[in-house]
């Protein structure tokens, strides 16, 4: 069922991201040549004018790419799950978790897409000559690079799995904060705000509590060992909050859940 | 198969201190048409959300075909809310798909057949449609499928007395008989002569839970007139009393 689920939010989640995405991709490949094109138009009024719409147009998509994200991480789970829309979702023969797991998944994919995006368009908006692309020697350098240093793709990809962990934190704690705001009959969005804040403070006690009993210690020795093991060791600590607001968020749609 | 279809037992459900659901007991069999009545604000979409899981009881034990309410209860109901439900990017089509990937006992061909009927083009998008439309797009959702219980809440409210009779032949020639159907409403006029069996839903109580033969043997009068009775001293929609 969670298959099913997530075919759908991919389909809102294209839905809302066909046009900005294609847009930032075409406006980096547009300012390849306005900005950085061989026959630079910048030598000219028109050139530069060109340089400078294109490049605003394309600082425009990219901001309105990362403004989209977040209304759309938080919409599709508050108007999805908590809105006019639960009305579906939660009358589908699917378990709470499935539901809140299908949105974080989603919100995810959706944060690397975006990633990729951002990284492809600059690749779009360099003046790369397409025999530096295919040149043999180059490749095989990297490729030996590779082979020398095995652990250097294995610390990037422990890299971005630390990232997404923290995304995951993040979109775990905006997921939690409306479902307990869910819970009150009056003023939900105010009372999700204030929800927000208040797992802030909780988290940061937490903290200053682990503090105080030498855990911080614990993980300094870690990070002194270096290698991989400082990254797995902050995934694994990052995950701890993350499945507690998420079972926190799943057990209030399956125990709690108020749709008035 | 279980007997009894839906069972509450003193079933209670409060929004913060307002009560809309007080010690509600109701059984409910199969293959009946049942009558959720009551005027605004008796309880009638409170008791019909907590049987589709939308509500969670603040008291009281609720079941659908024997079991809590969850996943396999939901795979057996057919609810029609009072409201959209969709995102306006979808297609009557995408939703046709979303129920088939997600309920068995839904019929897509039948939906095509309904939407056809129905004037509906369900290869339009959703945003473009009228209001009216899209109820019936959401009316072909619910009775394509071939479920246990058909949960319906104000199918006929808001509608004109010529869609009433649309909507109800609509329900009548298309759900499971085998099933059975639960509709609200305060318009008793309307559907009574669909009824097999009518609950009166007073302040969050069951006032009276009787067949239509029964009412109309024991008083002597129609659904409607008992209705109009037993509501006399609640202000009815528009302010009639």
């Amino acid at each position: 069922m969670l298959w099913k689920l997530l075919k759908y939010d991919f389909r809102s989640m294209w839905k809302q991201f066909s046009i900005v995405w294609p847009a930032a991709l075409i406006l980096a490949f547009i300012n390849r040549f306005t900005m950085f094109g061989a026959d630079n138009p910048g030598g000219s009024a028109f050139g530069e004018w060109m340089a400078i719409i294109s490049i605003s147009l394309f600082s425009g998509v990219c901001f309105a790419m990362v403004v989209v994200s977040v209304m759309f991480v938080l919409t599709r789970f508050y108007r999805g799950l908590l809105g006019d829309e639960g009305y579906l979702m939660h009358t589908l023969p699917v378990r709470s978790w499935q539901l809140v797991l299908s949105k974080l998944i989603c919100a995810l994919v959706t944060t690397v897409v975006n990633g990729v995006v951002g990284i492809a368009a600059l690749f779009l908006m360099v003046p790369l000559e397409w025999d530096d692309v295919f040149d043999l020697e180059l490749w095989q350098r990297i490729m030996w690079g590779i082979r020398e240093n095995p652990d250097a793709v294995l610390y990037f990809a422990e890299f971005c799995l630390l990232l997404l962990t923290m995304f995951a934190v993040a979109f775990t704690w905006l997921y939690l904060s409306m479902a307990i705001g869910h819970l009150f009959h009056k003023h939900r969005v105010v009372m999700s705000v204030a929800a927000f804040f208040v797992i802030d403070i909780v988290g940061d006690l937490v903290f200053r509590v682990l503090h105080q009993l030498g855990a911080m210690s614990v993980l300094e020795h870690i990070a002194v060992w270096g290698g991989h093991i400082p990254f797995w060791t902050g995934i694994l600590l990052l995950l701890v909050p993350a499945i507690l607001m998420f079972l926190g968020t799943s057990w209030i749609l399956k125990h709690k859940l108020n749709l008035e | 198969m279980n007997e009894l279809l839906i069972e509450c037992r003193g079933l209670s459900k409060a929004y913060g201190r307002k009560i809309a659901l007080d010690g509600v007991d109701l059984s409910v069999g199969r293959g009946r048409i049942v009558g959720l009545l009551g005027p605004n604000g008796s309880g009638k979409t409170t008791l019909i959300k907590l049987l589709c899981g939308l509500l969670q009881p603040t008291y009281g034990e609720l079941a659908v075909n024997g079991m809590k309410i969850g996943p396999d209860t939901k795979a057996a109901v057919s609810y029609l809310p009072d409201r959209m439900y969709f995102s306006n990017w979808m297609k009557a089509t995408d939703l046709f798909d979303l129920f088939r990937d997600f309920y068995r006992d839904f019929d897509y061909d039948k939906a095509l057949a309904m939407c056809k009927s129905l004037g509906v083009e369900p290869r339009d998008k959703l945003k473009s449609m009228s209001k009216g439309t899209k109820e019936k797009v959401q009316l072909v959702l619910v009775m394509a499928r071939k479920a246990q219980l058909y949960l319906l809440d104000e199918p006929i409210a808001g509608v004109d007395p010529a869609a009433r009779d649309f909507i109800l032949r609509t329900i009548l020639t298309n759900y499971n008989e085998e099933g059975t159907v639960l509709i609200s409403t305060h318009l008793i006029a309307d559907i009574e002569k669909v009824l097999d069996e009518a609950v009166f839903l007073k302040n969050g109580r069951i006032m009276l839970h009787e067949t239509i033969d029964d009412i109309r043997e024991k008083e002597g009068k129609s659904v409607d007139a008992l209705f109009r009775e037993v509501f006399r001293a609640q202000p009815m929609e528009g302010g009639e009393f």
